[in-house]
């Protein structure tokens, strides 16, 4: 709901997610981390929708959350395809590891769960600027780490 | 890289991070600054009262507990009730009364000086001059003694020392 923005969508996405998880359960046995692992489906079937139906068109929270990440990207399209998902996630993990819990939390509400500020700020009882604060340090360290690692994103 | 790219190519975030983040924040008891400076602002009104209340104490003379003392071998004891009607400083009916105003001598009733006796008061031994009683100058059975708080106060003798000794 926090990347589609539209309830029928959101509903779309959830029906898509329970397809795509019956089909995909069995060789990947998820035991562990069911949560986490409907959670992914969910929300790449959500950011494909929202490419889709957002090409033109794209929501004010999305544009924000999105702008704010220009900090760590250049924007350069020809290296779009030599990051493997993976390989970067792996390294995001990597890095999120190497940071408080409190403020890994916070990005990952903001960046994963596409949480908006005021949702993460009154879910971890902080104020608004907190966040703000909490998410523009870790958006410079990832951006230090990423590049000590060779990424020019 | 776009943006959105990034956001879907960092997916396949490791699981047990997006556990973390999924659960419930364990919700901490944050002491607002508000409670924090009323608490403060009591205790110091507390903390300042407490100590107005000792130095007023300091200051204060302590209520007069001379019970008894000696002089010159007498023992002397405070004034009772009985000892008030005895010499007339208070009428007989003041016995059958639940409540009697005691009247305190003045310096008007001091008579001539008996002697001098030291008590404790405040914690420092104090010279104190005792009195014949005005309306009865020769006799050393009632006495008036002038306190450090310049109050006065009847005390009558109980136990005299006998010639012989």
């Amino acid at each position: 709901m926090n990347i589609v923005d539209d309830e029928s969508t959101a509903e779309e996405c959830e029906n898509d997610t329970y397809l795509k998880v019956w089909n995909s359960i069995p060789p990947h046995k998820p035991y562990d981390y069911l949560l986490s692992f409907v959670s992914k489906i969910t929300r790449q079937i959500a950011l494909d929708r929202y490419r889709e139906a957002h090409r033109q068109k794209r929501n004010a929270e999305m544009v924000e959350l999105t702008s704010e990440l220009s900090d760590i990207i250049a924007g350069n399209d020809d290296v779009e395809g030599s990051i493997q998902e993976t390989n970067l996630s792996e390294q995001v993990s990597n890095f999120l590891r190497t940071i408080p819990s409190a403020r890994r939390n916070i990005f990952l509400r903001r960046y994963w769960f596409m949480d908006s500020v005021n949702e993460i700020a009154s879910r971890y009882s902080i104020s608004q600027s907190k966040v703000k604060t909490s998410l523009f340090r870790t958006r410079n360290e990832l951006k230090k780490y990423l590049e000590k690692e060779g990424y020019s994103l | 890289m776009k943006e959105i790219d990034f956001l879907e190519k960092i997916n396949n975030i490791d699981d047990d991070l997006l556990e973390a983040a999924m659960e419930a924040p364990v919700k901490r008891f944050r002491f607002k600054t508000q409670y924090l400076a009323v608490a403060a602002s009591i205790f110091f009104i507390v903390g300042a009262a407490l100590f107005m209340q000792s130095a007023f104490r300091k200051n204060t003379p302590q209520p007069n507990t001379l019970i008894a003392f000696a002089m010159e071998g007498n023992t002397y004891e405070v004034a009772t009730l009985k000892t008030y009607i005895q010499y007339g400083f208070l009428p007989e009916a003041s016995m059958q009364r639940s409540r009697v105003e005691f009247p305190m001598p003045t310096k008007d009733s001091l008579g001539k000086q008996l002697g001098t006796v030291n008590i404790t008061y405040n914690g420092k031994s104090v010279e104190c001059k005792v009195y014949f009683h005005a309306d009865f100058p020769d006799d050393k059975h009632v006495c008036i003694i002038e306190l450090p708080d310049e109050t006065y106060q009847i005390y009558v003798l109980v136990q005299e020392v006998s010639d012989e000794e």
